[in-house]
């Protein structure tokens, strides 16, 4: 197998996915944000981001907090220190692939 | 590898690969691929200048500092013409932050969501750079505008645009101002690097922004002090109606979405 091909299969597949690279690059840029703020970015159903973020979550890349905000609930999710570094090697491999 | 230069002779060195295997064209791909994710991490801070309230608050500011000077010549002399003036300073110095604040609490946050940044080391140090910086250059200008002031007025003057001038711009004068224009013309593309392609009608504020200065340096006499007050109400006003008009466009733009939706 050639560097560039040895490369590509070595990328993060949790993260190559284009909806969820998009959940982990918006994460990457903020320190926390809410499920309100993905939901308005990524322009996804609320059904098709819980699935991104369950799975991100199994792989341990996100952490999600049910919280409130007065008397309104809200659902916090920050990128873990698994994940910024997943993300970071993601882009170096992306560079290196080809 | 976090180091900049590094990462650049490492990407440089990419290139050199690439070109001598002929695949360049995958590579800007992948190049392309990393800019549009830069996009997608960055997209959270432009926020802060989309909604137009930071072109407000910059508007605020300066149309403060302008009044702030005609306070102490249009105003009849009394301890308050002092006072309005500092007043005036002090909005000027607060304009900025509370602006930012406000769009970000009741601008962004009810129509985009709820996001908070991550404190960096290097922009403490940034900023604590920039301050000593910023805190040279002013009292640097404060003495050399005190210096010109005393030039160009007599002592009893309140303020050196109260004085009679000289009637002809002097060439060092409309430099400066021509400068100063640019300055803040340069500024507002900064602020609007974003929005400027969505929203053309920023390109004739630019214009404006760049050619009224200099006009109002030619047509006004004086020197740059006499010029600067009439450019800065000028610059303020336009940030000020530039933001305006961003700020009805984001909302229109921006519902809040429905209740159930968090």
């Amino acid at each position: 197998m050639n560097e560039p091909l040895r490369a590509i299969s070595k990328l993060d597949r949790v993260i190559h996915e284009p909806g969820r690279l998009i959940i982990v690059a918006l994460l990457s840029g903020v320190k926390e944000c809410d499920f309100q703020f993905l939901l308005a970015e990524t322009k996804m159903s609320k059904g098709n981001l819980s699935t991104h973020l369950a799975k991100l979550e199994t792989a341990g890349y996100v952490e999600i907090e049910k919280t409130y905000r007065g008397k309104v609930p809200m659902t916090l999710l920050r990128l873990t220190r698994t994940g910024r570094k997943a993300f970071e090697e993601y882009r170096q491999g992306l560079m290196a692939a080809f | 590898m976090k180091n900049p230069i590094a990462r650049y002779i490492q990407f440089v060195r990419k290139i050199e690969q690439a070109k001598r295997e002929g695949r360049t064209g995958e590579l800007i791909k992948a190049a392309r691929e990393n800019a549009e994710i830069q996009t997608i991490t960055m997209r959270p801070r432009q926020y802060a200048v989309t909604n137009g309230t930071a072109e407000i608050g910059w508007g605020t500011a300066w149309l403060c500092f302008a009044l702030s000077i005609y306070s102490s010549v249009f105003l009849p002399a009394s301890p308050w013409r002092g006072r309005m003036g500092m007043l005036l300073l002090l909005c000027a110095c607060v304009a900025m932050p509370v602006w930012m604040w406000v769009g970000k609490k009741f601008v962004v946050q009810p129509r985009i969501g709820y996001f908070s940044f991550r404190p960096e080391k290097s922009r403490w140090i940034g900023m604590i750079v920039g301050l000593a910086v910023a805190a040279v250059i002013s009292i640097a200008m404060a003495h050399w505008l005190v210096q010109k002031a005393g030039q160009a007025m007599p002592v009893s003057a309140p303020h050196a645009a109260a004085v009679a001038v000289d009637k002809n711009p002097s060439r060092l004068s409309l430099l400066q101002i021509s400068g100063y224009g640019l300055l803040n013309a340069i500024l507002y593309l900064m602020f609007n690097a974003v929005s400027i392609k969505e929203h053309r009608w920023k390109r004739i504020c630019f214009a404006l922004l760049v050619a009224v200065p200099p006009t109002i340096g030619f047509l006004l006499p004086g020197n740059y002090l006499h010029v600067s007050p009439p450019v800065t109400l000028f610059q303020g006003l336009i940030y000020l109606i530039s933001g305006a008009a961003t700020l009805v466009w984001f909302l229109r733009h921006h519902q809040p979405p429905a209740p159930d939706a968090g």
